[in-house]
């Protein structure tokens, strides 16, 4: 390592080039501290004389002496409760020290190409992660001495669009936020909900951030699968979580008497306050939206919806507790703050009910060797060398390995119909690139199916010819990183075939008679923009196993490093959140006061273009109304399309 | 203590660029009886060994048995540096950590030294017992490589049918088909231009194409491949070395699924 110890110098520090400092003032960043302890300067290149007065604002260990960057991940490590080592990059190193201990037989340190290799394997050992969370509870008994607010980093106000503020009486307002954790605290909002456990919700929650703005009181609002996300991913301490079951109408405000006691509670009262109802929102597990109901003192009660991220079937349409805002119900909602990341018309995947069929009758036609998928993995098989030369007997293999991407949490809704296809097969989850707690995340779901196939065995502890693994979405990407896995983990022993599943509603290409659905593309369009809509909610398309093949075909130049009568990639236009069509279906189908974009609002083009279409939907929504209320206008005929059709 | 000096560097030039694409970490052998590897690709589907005889060294020590644990792709970019006719010299301690690798020109005062460090690469040893193949068939290299590189454009599997005195190359894609037969053939002037087929049984086997096109990066190494092939066996696709020595690939055939 020794060559790591000269430092690059930089121009200026030669006395020629001295003299011009003013020139060097510009380059403020490439200044190097005139020091003659050259050791010690390997990563500290600025910042040196805050020395050792920066200390972690957790455990307190001094800072000063490493890097800003370092410095950052100590304090984020000691927030969420993680301080172990990452298990792969790490090793390396600890290795490299080993020969000096007389102990053991001279080792040589991992060369680059098995330490890329390790990454992909998946580990047996549990038990230092178990460790690391009794450790993680002890610390816990500290933080319960604090008594007075801890300074919070963040700079940013909530975002009016996180901010639902519901009013007791003209003058009397009261707010909570939703999904809105990356801000400074607000003097107004005690509750925080937070609608699923994905990072773009959650973001900016940490084992410290319910200290910088509370006591002891309930602060985070979430269901009961999320909350146990929250303890174990972060530690959070389940004392400033709220956790709601879904379909029963919680109180989380009195508006005469101000907080409740322990946060909330299950209540079917009328009487002045904000009650609160989590719906299942069919996208990760533990995901909910929630159905906010403000009773004044004096008229209605005021229904917000905040859907999070959802998506609907036809079940959620005809939930209970939205029927009453249908068309033809006796409720509406003021305010919608709607999932819009696919408002856009190129986004018309098919139904999610309709990929998860599909991809595991594939799957099932796959193990049974039918002709279909024969024409698209190749009449053969891929045989070993290591079954014709290895002393041992050869094994018989399982047919298949299925691969399923995931992100932390999500898309397990395709494994499950695999399994439930295939008649229980068991599933494994993955624990290469996670902090080791990703099992733990997976039972937290206390999916009773689920529990029942779960194993810690990569191979599958029963005779089923299928195992499906849940895998990092990185290792479906590509071909590459698939091999890779299936490879270094030596799977092909055990295994005929792999098949990798990625699912994204992004990678979706629509087929040829899709395209007619696009406004921009029908001669139609003249009728005008109602017709169109029309034809769209009218027009469900199908979705097969063949469509899945047709998507994915076999291309000699994409597999021309892999074999792939072994290895297979399928993408499938699988998505937790809604398609255009669905976003429709929603927008026109519920008598809604105001429609509030949550997602892609940042750019005025975008925004201007979905509130456009929001409004030719609102439109629709108008003419259907008000035919079905005077049942008089004869063009109206054409508008013949319900919530039925979906 | 090992000394291994090759007459030309373009000798191991060769043979790294034969097999780094399908085997990326193998153990390099050294015993008195010269340099083995044997090593299986990442799929375990083709197998690799290679001899390199105590002829074609110019001068070789070997006390102890010794083993280099290799990174082919670090170990090829050091083996570029030199010139082909170069002289080549590895050297390595008993129990090392690294080897050395020394190019001396012939004719200029020019003398360039690299060190690889060495890894710990476990690999199971298969024993390769002397198998019966029903037909053998000797062809020139270049003659299959094309083969090979023609074929792999329409399919990823190649059919190999060997009847009375014909071997036939097929392959059948999407797109369409295509085959090659080759009859034996006799060239007394350049006896390496020649083909030919020995038959005890005929035999049709099918393998994957990206294995194959692996294998043919050794076309450089002979001017002649031998294919030996038998029925649900690996078949054997042997180049051997002018200097002394071979390099064998041994290939898992590719089975119908109901068999």
């Amino acid at each position: 390592m020794s060559k790591k110890d000269k430092k690059q110098q930089s121009l200026f520090d030669f006395p020629a080039l001295k003299k011009h400092s003013s020139v060097a003032s510009s380059y403020s960043l490439v200044i190097v501290i005139e020091d003659e302890d050259k050791v010690e300067q390997t990563d500290v290149k600025f910042e040196r004389q805050d020395d050792s007065s920066v200390t972690c604002p957790v455990c307190s260990t001094k800072l000063g002496l490493i890097s800003l960057d370092l410095r950052v991940r100590h304090v984020e490590q000691c927030l969420t409760g993680s301080h172990e080592q990452k298990p792969h990059s790490t090793e390396p190193e600890s290795n490299s020290e080993k020969p000096k201990s007389p102990d053991i037989s001279v080792k040589k340190p991992l060369g680059q190409v098995q330490v890329h290799r390790a990454k992909y394997v998946n580990s047996v050992s549990e038990a230092r992660k178990k460790r690391r969370i009794v450790v993680s509870e002890t610390a816990e008994d500290s933080t319960e001495k604090i008594r007075e607010l801890l300074p919070s980093s963040k700079k940013y106000e909530i975002p009016e669009l996180k901010v639902l503020r519901f009013y007791a009486s003209p003058s009397q307002e009261y707010c909570v936020s939703v999904d809105a954790f990356n801000y400074k605290p607000h003097e107004l909002i005690r509750q925080y909900f937070l609608s699923h456990f994905h990072s773009d919700h959650y973001g900016g929650i940490t084992k410290r951030w319910s200290l910088e703005r509370t006591i002891d009181s309930k602060i985070i609002y979430c269901s009961s699968i999320t909350a146990r996300l929250l303890t174990i991913r972060f530690n959070i301490d389940p004392k400033f979580i709220f956790d709601m079951e879904n379909d029963k109408r919680y109180i989380v405000q009195c508006y005469t008497d101000g907080d409740i006691e322990h946060g909330g509670k299950l209540s079917e009262d009328t009487l002045p306050g904000l009650y609160v109802t989590l719906i299942d929102a069919n996208h990760c597990p533990g995901a909910v939206i929630f159905l906010f109901e403000s009773v004044p003192f004096r008229g209605e009660p005021t229904f917000y919806l905040h859907c999070g991220d959802f998506r609907i079937n036809a079940t959620m349409l005809n939930h209970p507790l939205l029927t009453q805002f249908h068309l033809n119900g006796s409720r509406k909602l003021a305010k919608v703050y709607l999932d819009t990341t696919y408002m856009n018309p190129s986004y018309n995947f098919p139904k999610q009910e309709q990929v998860c069929s599909s991809i595991a009758n594939l799957v099932s036609d796959i193990v049974e060797n039918k002709e279909m998928t024969k024409d698209s993995f190749g009449k053969s098989l891929q045989s070993r060398i290591t079954q014709f030369l290895s002393s041992s007997a050869p094994r018989k293999k399982k047919k298949c390995l299925v691969l399923v991407g995931t992100y932390l949490i999500g898309k397990e809704r395709i494994a499950m119909s695999i399994l439930k296809q295939l008649g229980g097969c068991p599933i494994y989850v993955s624990n290469i690139n996670s902090r080791g707690d990703k099992l733990d995340i997976v039972k937290a779901f206390q999916h009773e199916y689920l529990d029942s196939v779960l194993t810690d065995d990569p191979l599958g502890n029963s005779d089923h010819p299928v195992v499906v693994h849940l895998v990092p979405m990185k290792i479906v990407g590509t071909l590459k990183e698939l091999t890779s896995y299936f490879n270094f983990n030596k799977y092909h022993d055990s295994f005929e075939r792999c098949v990798g599943l990625r699912p994204t509603g992004w990678t979706f290409q629509n087929g040829s008679k899709d395209n007619s659905e696009t406004p921009e593309n029908t001669p139609e369009s003249s009728v005008g923009p109602t017709q169109d809509t029309i034809q769209l909610l009218k027009t469900s398309q199908s979705f097969t196993s063949q469509d899945i093949l047709r998507q994915n075909p076999y291309t000699a130049k994409k597999y021309a490093k892999f074999d792939p009568s072994t290895y297979r990639v399928l993408s499938l236009p699988y998505s937790e959140h809604l398609s255009f069509r669905e976003l429709c279906y929603f927008v026109v189908f519920l008598r809604i006061g105001q429609v509030i974009p949550t997602v892609n609002t940042h750019n005025p083009e975008s925004a201007k273009r979905m509130a456009d279409i929001i409004a030719s939907w609102e439109e629709l929504r108008r003419q259907l109304s008000s035919n079905k209320n005077t049942d008089i206008n004869a063009p109206a005929l054409s508008l013949a399309v319900s919530l039925s059709d979906f | 203590m090992l000394e291994g000096k090759f007459d030309e560097a373009s000798l191991l030039k060769k043979i790294v660029e034969s097999i780094k694409d399908c085997v990326k970490l193998c153990n390099f052998n050294c015993t008195e009886h010269g340099i083995t590897v044997q090593a299986v690709d990442d799929s375990r589907v083709l197998l690799v060994s290679l001899l390199v005889g105590l002829s074609a060294f110019s001068e070789y020590r070997c006390d102890r048995d010794i083993t280099l644990g290799i990174d082919l792709d670090s170990f090829s970019k050091i083996i570029k540096c030199g010139n082909n006719e170069d002289y080549l010299t590895l050297l390595a301690e008993d129990s090392p950590d690294n080897v050395m690798t020394i190019f001396e020109d012939k004719k200029k005062e020019r003398v360039s030294e690299y060190s690889l460090k060495l890894m710990d690469i476990d690999s199971e040893f298969l024993r390769i017992d002397d198998m019966e193949y029903e037909s053998v068939i000797n062809m020139p290299s270049t003659e299959f490589s094309k083969i090979v590189r023609d074929l792999k454009n329409l399919s990823e599997s190649l059919n190999i049918t060997v009847t009375k005195d014909l071997v036939k190359f097929s392959a059948e894609g999407e797109s369409g088909t295509g085959s090659v037969v080759l009859k034996p053939y006799t060239d007394m002037e350049r006896p390496e231009e020649s083909v030919s087929v020995n038959l005890e049984n005929a035999v049709d086997l099918t393998f994957g194409l990206k294995y194959l096109n692996d294998i043919i990066r050794a076309t450089a190494l002979s001017s002649t491949i031998t294919i030996k092939l038998a029925d649900k066996t690996p078949a054997l696709f042997e180049y051997k070395l002018d200097a002394g020595g071979y390099l064998r690939f041994y290939l898992a055939p590719k089975f119908d699924e109901d068999d």
